[in-house]
């Protein structure tokens, strides 16, 4: 129960960019796990090889990820933005293949841990857990906080809530939804880098994993229903929590098999409001 | 020369899939993000049919060890049923969220036959598979033969599509995908065409997976991953979506390139190297196109 918590957090921080992009950029950006274990990487290169202080490595990686998710955003997607969601969601394959190209070219095959992980356990009002754990709700906390802040309370949210409901109304009354379309892509890739940050603390990394990263992302996603950054809070957690004691009952080599299961009947038991939205749009 | 003549081979099998993939995303609009399941079933499913009872290092419980046309008949049935029984329910979604849906088919199928060690060994997969007319070829030019079949192939499936194309059906299936509503509005049964569009390219695909599984001579999950949907995307873009000549000249020039590459010898480590940096190019070419060419290298762009 206590590992289900601890997954849904790091699902709930790696889910929020992607969804935020979704819900603004309109479109599924599959290349969101590759900057995930960019952010890995980046950690483990200034940590470990690098011997940086861990924290100074993670909020650098952070830094890092949101920059390159910017530089992705700009110079691929926004030019393309007009060719519709299923052309983006291609473009984003591709943006797929030169991340992972550079990342296999830059890092060894093999298993990788950070150094510094604080797996003692911590004993906090009867649960027990171990201080690394600790920290990722921690961060999963504080990140669901500061976005709903961010998105409710500042200019910017505002900004961004108008023109991701209506980008031509919000850019006739003065939005300047480049700029937004920018700070998206800053947000999203933050949380990305965090995300892999994470990651290296939950466990081992390798550069294999960016797909089944994806897969967990995407399920989450469908699970709380695209464009709702609440519900993929609510999403995480569910998700996590069931893999973990799923396994119990089931085999773990069949965890990717059960969360597209659900993700199908999620799918397959709403298509009323999932058509009802396409057909509107492609009226809009 | 044998190298050349596998080239031409395998590069003949991923048009085939790829002209399966136009058809369904280029002419009938439908996303098939997991074409690769159809091309699974295909294989798998004569590889099932045509092996040898299972010996006693082998954990898969059936195989029948019929005749090559046996095998190819039932593989295509197959591939076809699968795909009406995942198409039936999916096909009800538009856009990404079809592309979301068939995706997680093919996902939970690769999981499948993955974990499911009486299907096909597991991991390891089925060896040894036989191709349908291996026996009737001389056997000093089993290859050339092959690849002349495999090209045959090609060439007859791509009249079928051209035809099929400027049939009243593919007209029918060209004004869906363009406006759904119009379509519809006119008295069309929308659900019907789609649904018969997608069952013709799972049973092309499948036809490409049997060739596929003959080709490697073994089938394991491992070769039927997301990343055979993702070249058959790039196939297609390159080429020219919505053309099936662009989907053939997409297809050649994927992997001319790509295997132009692998004949530069390379010491061990090199190649490993090379091999993560060729994803670069193919990443950076996709996108170009869909930027600036979205008509591609051969074909006028249909969307």
């Amino acid at each position: 129960m206590v590992f289900g918590v601890v997954s849904g957090s790091y699902l709930i921080v790696a889910t929020l960019g992607f969804a935020l992009v979704s819900r603004t950029e309109k479109f599924l950006n599959i290349a969101h796990a590759e900057l995930i274990l960019g952010g890995a990487f980046v950690t483990y290169w200034l940590s470990v090889l690098e011997g940086w202080p861990l924290a100074l490595a993670g909020a650098t990686a952070v830094v890092a990820i949101a920059l390159l998710a910017l530089v992705v955003g700009r110079v691929v997607y926004w030019p393309m933005r007009r060719s519709g969601s299923v052309v983006l969601l291609i473009a984003s394959v591709g943006v797929v293949y030169i991340l992972h190209g550079v990342l296999e070219t830059a890092v060894k095959p093999g298993v990788y841990t950070f150094d510094g992980r604080d797996t003692t356990l911590l004993d906090v009002g009867g649960i027990r857990i171990s201080g690394s754990d600790l920290l990722i709700v921690a961060a999963a906390v504080a990140s669901v906080v500061a976005l709903h802040l961010v998105l409710t309370r500042t200019g910017l949210g505002l900004r961004l809530r108008a023109s991701a409901s209506d980008e031509s109304l919000a850019a006739g009354r003065g939005v300047d939804v480049r700029r937004v379309s920018s700070q998206v892509w800053l947000m999203a890739g933050a949380l990305a880098g965090l995300a892999g940050v994470l990651l290296g603390l939950r466990g081992a990394i390798s550069t294999d994993i960016s797909f089944h990263e994806i897969l967990l992302i995407l399920s989450v996603s469908i699970l709380a229903g695209f464009g709702s950054l609440y519900g993929v809070v609510a999403a995480g957690l569910l998700l996590g929590i069931v893999t973990e004691v799923s396994t119990l009952v089931i085999p773990a080599g069949y965890r990717t098999a059960v969360a597209f299961a659900m993700v199908i009947l999620v799918l397959l038991l709403r298509p009323e409001g999932i058509s009802g939205a396409m057909v509107r749009k492609q009226r809009a | 020369m044998t190298y050349v003549i596998s080239i031409v081979a395998l590069a003949s099998i991923f048009s085939l899939l790829t002209l399966a993939l136009n058809l369904h995303f280029g002419l009938a609009g439908l996303v098939n993000f997991g074409i690769v399941a159809y091309f699974a079933i295909g294989a798998y499913v004569y590889a099932i049919v045509t092996q040898p009872a299972p010996g006693a290092l082998d954990q898969y419980t059936v195989g029948l060890g019929w005749p090559g046309w046996a095998g190819v008949t039932v593989a295509i049935v197959a591939a076809v049923l699968f795909a009406a029984a995942t198409g039936w329910p999916a096909l009800r979604l538009r856009a990404e969220y079809l592309a979301l849906a068939t995706f997680a088919f093919a996902e939970v199928l690769n999981s499948l036959l993955l974990n499911v060690r009486e299907i096909g060994n597991g991991t390891r997969g089925l060896s040894n598979v036989v191709p349908p007319f291996e026996k009737q070829l001389p056997a000093g030019d089993y290859e050339l033969w092959f690849a002349i079949i495999t090209l045959a192939t090609l060439v007859l499936a791509t009249l079928a599509l051209t035809r099929l194309a400027s049939s009243p059906f593919g007209a029918n299936l060209r004004a869906i995908r363009d406006d759904e509503l119009a379509a519809a509005a006119l008295g069309k049964p929308v659900g019907r065409f789609r649904l018969e569009a997608f069952l013709a390219g799972a049973a092309l695909a499948g036809l490409a997976g049997i060739f596929y599984a003959s080709f490697t001579t073994l089938v394991a999950p491992d070769l039927y991953t997301a990343d055979i949907t993702f070249t058959a995307f790039i196939a297609l873009v390159i080429g020219g979506v919505g053309s099936n000549a662009g989907a053939i000249v997409g297809a050649f020039a994927l992997f001319g390139l790509e295997q132009a590459i692998k004949v530069v010898p390379l010491s061990e480590g090199a190649s490993q190297l090379a091999s993560s940096l060729r994803l670069i190019p193919f990443g950076i070419g996709l996108i170009l196109m869909l930027r600036f060419r979205p008509q591609g290298l051969a074909g006028r762009w249909a969307h």
